[in-house]
């Protein structure tokens, strides 16, 4: 309450029926000042008499930290780490992943703005040296600030099958081998190389749903 | 994907890794790495979350379920998965398998997916199910499946929710 005046008050609860003071009635959450003065009321309040007055209020210097922070998942240096306040809790280290270039290798990062309810078909790249196959997917989501939890999603379809979701962060990966269909995941949805005919995401192909009614920004490296 | 070798003096092939809490190329003859992808500032809130090491045979299979670490109904938010492979492997060799709601796709060293469990307007879940199967759905969970028949395979596994 916004009190300014220092005239004394009783509020011990069962009455605050003295000289100056206002009644509170049992059964009532009426106002025991005037809300024009600055005071707020119209909700069931319990009154704690802490003080008579406003000086001899007590001087308390407070520090509010959380107590029951969550722990968080968060990338740092070369691991993905759950950290609670300044205590890891676990980790899992990928210092040593490494996706070589080989001397048929080729990679491609690609940025879309994907608007509400629309769709991207990742581009293909030049992944003719594995036959349209890419071996490392790395793609990063940015969702606009005032987007809820629910909101900070897309949806991915490979191949047509069945949409799965990403949230912040995708990593896919696999093997290829040069001049063959082998063990990556295939990006190409034409039937020729030369991209001459018509696309047909059974072939091949990743595409990024937005089901939200956001905007949300999609990084993509891609590389064989 | 080859494990990045140690190399004196500084001359290694060229390759993405991750690298001081970015995605750069390492291009084998420079200090200055390009950055491709900022990873640093990926934050998640979590509430519950499991690490496990599973060792996966030569031809078998492992079922990931945390029923305990998803919501309600067996949903997880964040599943990382590192594969090891033997040191001696190839390169085309370095591959698994893993089948997800009976669709089967390949992964080489490294997986992570992400992403809170929703409601569809068709009134299907959407997201990742890690609950057992036959607990909130016949198809939860993730199988490895190891294809080769001589290399044991090490996966670490984070999971969150």
């Amino acid at each position: 309450m916004a009190d300014q005046d220092i005239t004394s008050y009783n509020f011990d609860g069962g009455s605050a029926l003295n000289e100056g003071g206002d009644f509170l009635t049992g059964a009532s959450a009426g106002y025991p000042l005037n809300p024009m003065q600055g005071t707020t009321g119209g909700f069931d309040t319990i009154y704690t008499n802490i003080a008579n007055n406003r000086d001899n209020l007590p001087r308390i210097d407070a520090t509010f930290r959380e107590f029951n922070e969550k722990p968080e998942l968060k990338f740092v240096k070369e691991s993905f780490v759950v950290t609670q306040k300044a205590d890891t809790l676990d980790y899992l280290d990928v210092a040593y992943f490494f996706h070589p270039l080989q001397d048929f290798s080729d990679f491609q990062k690609q940025t879309f703005t994907i608007g509400p309810l629309n769709s991207v078909n990742i581009d293909p790249g030049s992944f003719e040296g594995t036959l349209g196959e890419a071996s490392m997917i790395i793609a990063r989501a940015y969702y606009l600030p005032e987007s809820t939890k629910d909101e900070k999603i897309l949806f991915w379809d490979y191949k047509g099958s069945t949409r799965n979701l990403m949230g912040k962060i995708m990593i896919l990966t696999g093997a290829i081998k040069k001049d063959l269909h082998w063990k990556g995941w295939d990006l190409d949805p034409f039937s020729t190389y030369g991209h001459t005919g018509p696309a047909n995401i059974s072939n091949g192909g990743l595409s990024f749903t937005n089901p939200t009614s956001k905007t949300v920004k999609l990084t993509i490296i891609t590389a064989n | 994907m080859a494990t990045k070798p140690i190399t004196c003096p500084y001359d290694e092939g060229t390759g993405f890794k991750f690298y001081r809490g970015n995605l750069v190329l390492d291009e084998g003859n420079t200090m200055k790495l390009p950055i491709y992808l900022e990873m640093r500032d990926l934050l998640e809130e979590t509430v519950s979350f499991s690490k496990s090491r599973v060792t996966l045979k030569s031809e078998r299979s492992f079922l990931l379920e945390q029923t305990n670490i998803g919501d309600d109904l067996g949903y997880v938010s964040f599943i990382a998965i590192k594969a090891v492979f033997p040191s001696t492997t190839v390169e085309s060799r370095k591959y698994l398998e893993w089948t997800y709601l009976g669709n089967t796709y390949y992964m080489g060293e490294l997986m992570v997916l992400s992403g809170k469990r929703i409601s569809a307007t068709d009134s299907i879940y959407e997201g990742w199910l890690l609950s057992k199967p036959g607990v909130y759905s016949d198809l939860g969970g993730i199988v490895f499946t190891n294809p080769h028949t001589n290399i044991d395979i090490k996966l670490e596994i984070l999971v969150c929710k």
